[in-house]
This record gives structure tokens, C-alpha cells and sequence, in this order.
């Protein structure tokens, strides 16, 4: 198409930039420019996080939320995972920091791993009812939290567990399934059903061809269920500060009560250093597994 | 000795039926083709039999065994997919033992097994690779290689072949005929190409909407179609037919296709036919052939002076459009001479092929 007629004129040389290809650069510009906004307006706090965080409380006094601290110190961050004050005891963020890993980490695998085998069995072991139950966990999604504080109270009373890490552990792990197991069901509806047919055929059983076949094939999918659900156990503030006690707080809780502890001068570096700290676990999990989470949400949409 | 003996088994799925009393009785080494146009159950019949699918009433006995309720792992089958079915993680050599291993067998027997199967299908040299690393061709050698390592007493083959292209199909086919001729293993073979129908099988079952029209040799099943259904399903291109009437005269029977009185004496009538019985009458291309003067053994000459109207040339062959009053039928001619367009040929007919069928019950008469 560049090559010139008889009829039109060749375009002289010097004349590069033609008005498609300054079109094709003004779209560019004003993209980049988009994107860095957009970039400043997610990295800046970040940024200023970070920055205070290292900085003696005469350089915030002083002002210049934007500057690099002139002597960066560390103390802040010694601080705030062990000897800052939350509530009566001042042993920092670090036994917090324990009670959410508690929480967090067998909450996500056994969130996970039964989402797995339920989205297996009903994608792949269809039973009578299979559409009822699974319209029913969809629509377990959309149950606002705040509706169910009361009754889980009450429950997690009974069983003797409120308060308590486990107790925790039972709530995040039953509020997880419904979006585990849609996530694994819509996954698993992509692996052919011949390969589960051609391995009942050699003797495989529901959990070996799970186990053995149809789990093999999807990292990408786990990937997504372990960071969607960590993230959201990490980060949960209302269940956890709903049932948990001084003793068995989460993160989230801790956070709180020293940043809104209402004596004595507010320690903003501590409070930055804290933050940080209570955001870490997600921030590395997605710098770790973030190709797979990517590659794990657009794999549906291109087999369909 | 019976292997295999389906016993009036019916499959439906809320109120639609998809297997309509369907008995089938195979014998030990058969080699049987279920044949008929997509959504005729045939697969539905060959998930039964491995027990991939319950049946809603009926029975199956496999070697003698009331298999009905018995998990497809304990059939003693081996099936092969469509879409090869082949584990994705898995190397080829891992996809070969995994039936083996399930079962418990010490892999230093498993071992020599799969090497000996795998060299038989040429795949040797491919047993550490990855399904996704081979070609369609070599993923279903693979399969297939998978079915003979198990050793099974029945080969289950779901439409094989279809995912692959026309020269490899063929090729496939005969190597699955060479394999059945060694091992003697009884086969039950779904397709809806007629072409593996009829060179594979040692007996097909014509199969539409839910029932089996028709059992029988491949040739007998081509040459003695019991419906117009199987007689129009099977042949490429399709029979011929005539409408027409039976006319009894004197001792002497024919059909009156209008164009021409066509002579039955030497047909073989199941039933006595009347006068005046609308019929349709079938005859394949291949025995519409120009007259050679001498007709085929055991028959009559018959010759009609015919007008072509068309000519399609399909390499080996001129099919030829005839007519023959107000319908037209298609002759298989040879390509040399072209028969020239509205200059009138004669043609003769070998009325040892043709198939009379009630036109209204539409079978065969």
C-alpha cells in the first residue's frame, strides 16, 4: 500500500512523520502519560510509606512528606515489630504478625484444597442436584459479611471457639468455599471429559484421577485461588475483629489499635514501618507468583 | 462363543430416548462397527458397554459376566477416544503404564510391556516425550498403544480417527485392521464414516434415532439394505431410486418405474408382493454401466437407451446423470469415452443388485 502510483506523487523523504504515524505517536504520548499517572498515583504512597518510615519523628515534625530522610534510621521498624504498645501489652507487631500467619496460611490451603475437590466433582462428577448446589455457592458469594457476624457469633460460642485463631480459621475457610470452588469448577470445565473417562477405564478412582490428572494441569488456577484467597484472609479486618480477642488478633486488628491508640505523640514512622510490615506477605506473594495469577485469569478466556 | 451379549437395553436421558431396546449378541474375535449419522446413540451404546454410562434398563454380559453394575475398571476393556484422551502431564511412557499401575503390576513387568507394544506401533522412539510434542497421527498410535498394553479381553473405539486428515485416516485404518487380524481381540468400533464401516468391520450395526436397523456383513448390509434408510445411508455416491408400482402379469413380476418395466423374476422377495404396490426401487451406481453386450452372470440383460445430463468426473470415474423419464438416476461409468451430454447412450442394468422397498413401510420387500 506504500508503494507510489502513477496518479499520487511519492511522499519526499524528509517528511517522515506522515499523519498516521503522527497519529500513531500522539495516541502513544498520551497513553504513557495516562499509565504514569496512574503509576504515580499507586507507587506515590508507597513511596511516602516507605520514606517516613525510616525517618527520626524531628524530620516528620519538620515537614516534607515528599523528601528522602537526611539520617534514615531503622529504629522505627524495630519498633513497630517489637516493642511499640498495642492496647496494654508493648511487645510490637510480631505476635500478630504470628497470629495472622496462623491464621492465614492453613485457612488458604484447606479453603483451597476443598474448593478443588468440590469444583472437580462438580465439574467433572455430575450427581443429581449438582446445579442446585452449585447455584447455591454462587450465591453464597454475594452474602454481604455483615449479615452473618451475629449467627457466626453465636456458633463460633457454641463450639467453644470464639476467639480464638481457629475459630477464625473455621469462618475464613467456610466463607472461602463458594468463591474457591466456582473458580475451580469454571477452571476444571475446560479439561476434556474423555480424560477422565479414559482414566476411570484404567482403574483411576475419583481421587486418584484428581490427585494424579486433572490437578497437574492446573497450577495456573491454583496459583489464583492461593493469592485471591490469602489476600483476602491476610487483609480481613471485620471477621477478624468481630472474633478474635487481645490475644489472637490478626494483623489487621493490631494495625488498628496502635495506629488509633490515642495517647502520647503519634509515632508516624512506626505507624508507616507497621503498615508495611502488615502489607509485606501479600506484596511478596504477588512479586513471587504474579506471572502465574496473570497467565491463571486470562487462561479461560482464550479456550473459552 | 458369545462375548459380548447387549440385552434389550434402553438409555434415556429425562424423557428423551436415546436407546430404544437394543439387543446385540458379538461373538469372541468380531470385529463390530457401530455406523449411523450423528445422534443415532451409537456412541451412547459403546459408553454403555464400557460403563462409562447407566443404562435405564437392560442388561450387559461381558465374557459371560453380568456387567451391568460394574465399574468400567473392572470390565476388562480398553477404550480409544476421539480426541486420543492421552494424559497432558504425563510422557508417553507414563501414559502407556498408567493402566498397568493402577492395577498394581510391578512396573520390571510393566516395563518390557509397553516396550514391546510400542515398538509394535513404531512409537519407541517416543516414549519420553510429552503428548503435546507429538502429531495427531503418533498421539493416537499412542492411545491406541495405551488399549494394547492393558491386554483387554474387548477394544472399545470411540470414532477414532476422525480427528485425523484423509491420507492418515486411511493409513490408521488398515494398521487397526492389521492389528485386529494378529491379535484377535473382539472390537466394537463407533464411526459415522462409511468407508471404515465397511473395510473394518467384520459385522456393522446400522444404527438411527435410538435403534439398530440393520446387522450384517458389510457387503450384505451394501448389497441387501432391509430399509431405505440404510439403503440411502450407506454407498457414496447414494443408491439410485425409482418410484413405482409392482405389476403382476401372468406369472411374471415387475416394477413400473414409469420409463420402463423393470423385471423382478430373479428377485429374491421376502414378502409376496401385490399388484399395484407402490414401490421404490434401488440400485447403486456402480450397476448402471454402460451396456457392454453381455450382461452378468446369472442374469438377464437389461439395457435402456438413456439420455445423459450431466457428467462429474471424479478421477477414477465419470458419474453420469441419466434420464429416465421424470426422475434421473446416476451412473458409475468409465471415464473413457466421455459420454457426450443429450446424445443418448445405452445402458445396462444389473438387476441382480436391485433392492424393492414398500413405499409406504419403506422396507425392504
Amino acid at each position: 500500500m506504500s508503494a507510489p502510483t502513477a496518479t499520487t506523487p511519492p511522499i519526499p523523504r524528509s517528511s517522515w512523520l506522515t499523519p498516521r504515524r503522527r497519529k500513531a505517536l500522539l495516541t502513544r504520548t498520551v497513553l504513557y502519560l495516562l499509565l504514569a499517572v496512574v503509576a504515580f498515583f499507586f507507587a506515590g504512597p508507597l513511596y511516602i510509606l516507605l520514606s517516613t518510615s525510616f525517618k527520626p519523628m524531628s524530620e516528620i515534625q519538620a515537614g516534607g512528606l515528599m523528601a528522602l530522610p537526611h539520617a534514615p534510621t531503622a529504629q522505627p521498624w524495630i519498633t513497630a515489630w517489637g516493642e511499640a504498645c498495642i492496647g496494654i501489652t508493648c511487645g510490637g507487631l510480631k505476635g500478630f504478625f504470628g497470629n495472622s500467619m496462623m491464621m492465614a496460611v492453613p485457612a488458604v490451603l484447606i479453603s483451597v484444597m476443598i474448593g478443588a475437590i468440590n469444583g472437580y466433582a462438580l465439574a467433572k462428577w455430575p450427581f443429581p442436584g449438582a446445579r442446585f448446589v452449585f447455584a447455591a455457592l454462587v450465591a453464597g458469594n454475594f452474602v454481604p459479611f455483615q449479615v452473618v457476624l451475629a449467627p457466626v457469633a453465636v456458633t463460633l460460642r457454641t463450639l467453644g471457639l470464639f476467639g480464638s485463631v481457629q475459630g477464625l480459621i473455621l469462618i475464613h475457610v467456610i466463607y472461602g468455599i463458594p468463591i474457591t470452588t466456582m473458580l475451580f469448577r469454571n477452571f476444571f470445565l475446560s479439561v476434556p471429559n474423555d480424560l477422565i473417562k479414559a482414566a476411570r477405564i484404567d482403574g483411576a478412582g475419583f481421587f486418584w484421577i484428581f490427585f494424579r490428572i486433572v490437578l497437574p494441569l492446573s497450577p495456573s488456577v491454583i496459583v489464583v485461588a492461593l493469592i485471591l484467597q490469602f489476600t483476602g484472609i491476610w487483609n480481613d479486618f471485620l471477621f477478624a475483629v468481630s472474633f478474635s480477642n487481645p490475644a489472637s488478633a490478626p494483623m489487621t486488628v493490631a494495625l488498628n489499635n496502635l495506629v488509633n491508640s490515642n495517647f502520647g505523640v503519634k509515632e508516624y514512622n512506626v505507624h508507616m514501618a507497621a503498615t508495611v510490615i502488615a502489607a509485606a506477605p501479600t506484596l511478596i506473594l504477588y512479586v513471587l507468583l504474579g506471572r502465574y495469577f496473570l497467565r491463571g485469569m486470562t487462561a479461560g478466556a482464550v479456550k473459552g | 462363543m458369545i462375548d459380548i451379549r447387549i440385552s434389550d437395553c434402553n438409555k434415556s436421558y429425562g424423557t428423551l430416548k436415546v436407546l430404544k431396546n437394543i439387543d446385540l449378541e458379538i461373538e469372541r474375535g468380531e470385529f463390530i462397527v457401530l455406523l449411523g449419522p450423528s445422534g443415532c446413540g451409537k456412541s451412547t451404546l459403546l459408553h454403555i458397554v464400557a460403563g462409562l454410562d447407566r443404562l435405564t434398563s437392560g442388561t450387559i454380559e461381558i465374557g459371560g459376566r453380568d456387567v451391568t453394575d460394574v465399574e468400567p475398571k473392572d470390565r476388562d476393556i480398553a477404550m480409544v477416544f476421539q480426541s486420543y484422551a492421552l494424559y497432558p502431564t504425563m510422557s508417553v511412557r507414563r501414559n502407556m503404564e498408567f493402566g498397568l499401575r493402577m492395577r498394581g503390576k510391578p512396573l520390571s513387568e510393566i516395563r518390557p510391556l509397553v516396550e514391546e507394544k510400542a515398538r509394535m506401533l513404531h512409537i519407541d522412539h517416543l516414549l519420553d516425550r510429552r503428548p503435546s510434542q507429538l502429531s495427531g497421527g503418533q498421539r493416537q498410535r499412542v492411545a491406541i498403544g495405551r488399549a494394547l498394553v492393558r491386554d483387554p479381553k474387548v477394544f472399545l473405539f470411540d470414532e477414532p480417527l476422525s480427528n485425523l486428515d484423509a491420507k492418515l485416516r486411511a493409513s490408521m485404518r488398515t494398521e487397526i485392521k492389521k492389528l485386529h487380524q494378529s491379535l484377535g481381540t473382539t472390537a466394537i468400533y463407533v464411526t459415522h464414516d462409511q468407508l471404515e464401516a465397511m473395510t473394518l468391520a467384520t459385522r456393522m450395526v446400522v444404527m438411527k434415532a435410538g435403534e439398530i436397523q440393520q446387522v450384517g456383513k458389510p457387503e450384505e448390509v451394501y448389497h441387501r439394505p432391509v430399509n431405505l434408510f440404510v439403503a440411502d445411508f450407506l454407498g457414496n455416491p447414494g443408491m439410485n431410486f425409482m418410484r413405482g408400482q409392482i405389476r403382476l402379469d401372468g406369472g411374471r413380476v415387475s416394477a413400473d418405474v414409469g420409463a420402463a418395466m423393470l423385471p423382478l423374476d430373479g428377485y429374491a422377495f421376502a414378502m409376496p408382493p401385490s399388484d399395484g404396490q407402490a414401490v421404490v426401487v434401488g440400485l447403486r451406481p456402480e450397476s448402471v454401466q454402460p451396456a457392454t453386450g453381455q450382461a452378468p452372470a446369472g442374469s438377464e440383460p437389461f439395457v435402456l437407451t438413456l439420455k445423459p445430463l450431466l457428467t462429474e468426473h471424479t478421477g477414477s470415474d465419470n458419474l453420469v446423470v441419466l434420464e429416465m423419464g421424470d426422475q434421473e438416476i446416476v451412473g458409475k461409468f468409465p471415464t473413457d469415452p466421455p459420454p457426450k451430454l443429450g446424445e443418448p447412450v445405452t445402458v445396462g442394468f444389473d438387476l441382480s443388485r436391485l433392492s424393492v422397498f414398500d413405499a409406504a413401510t419403506e422396507r425392504r420387500l
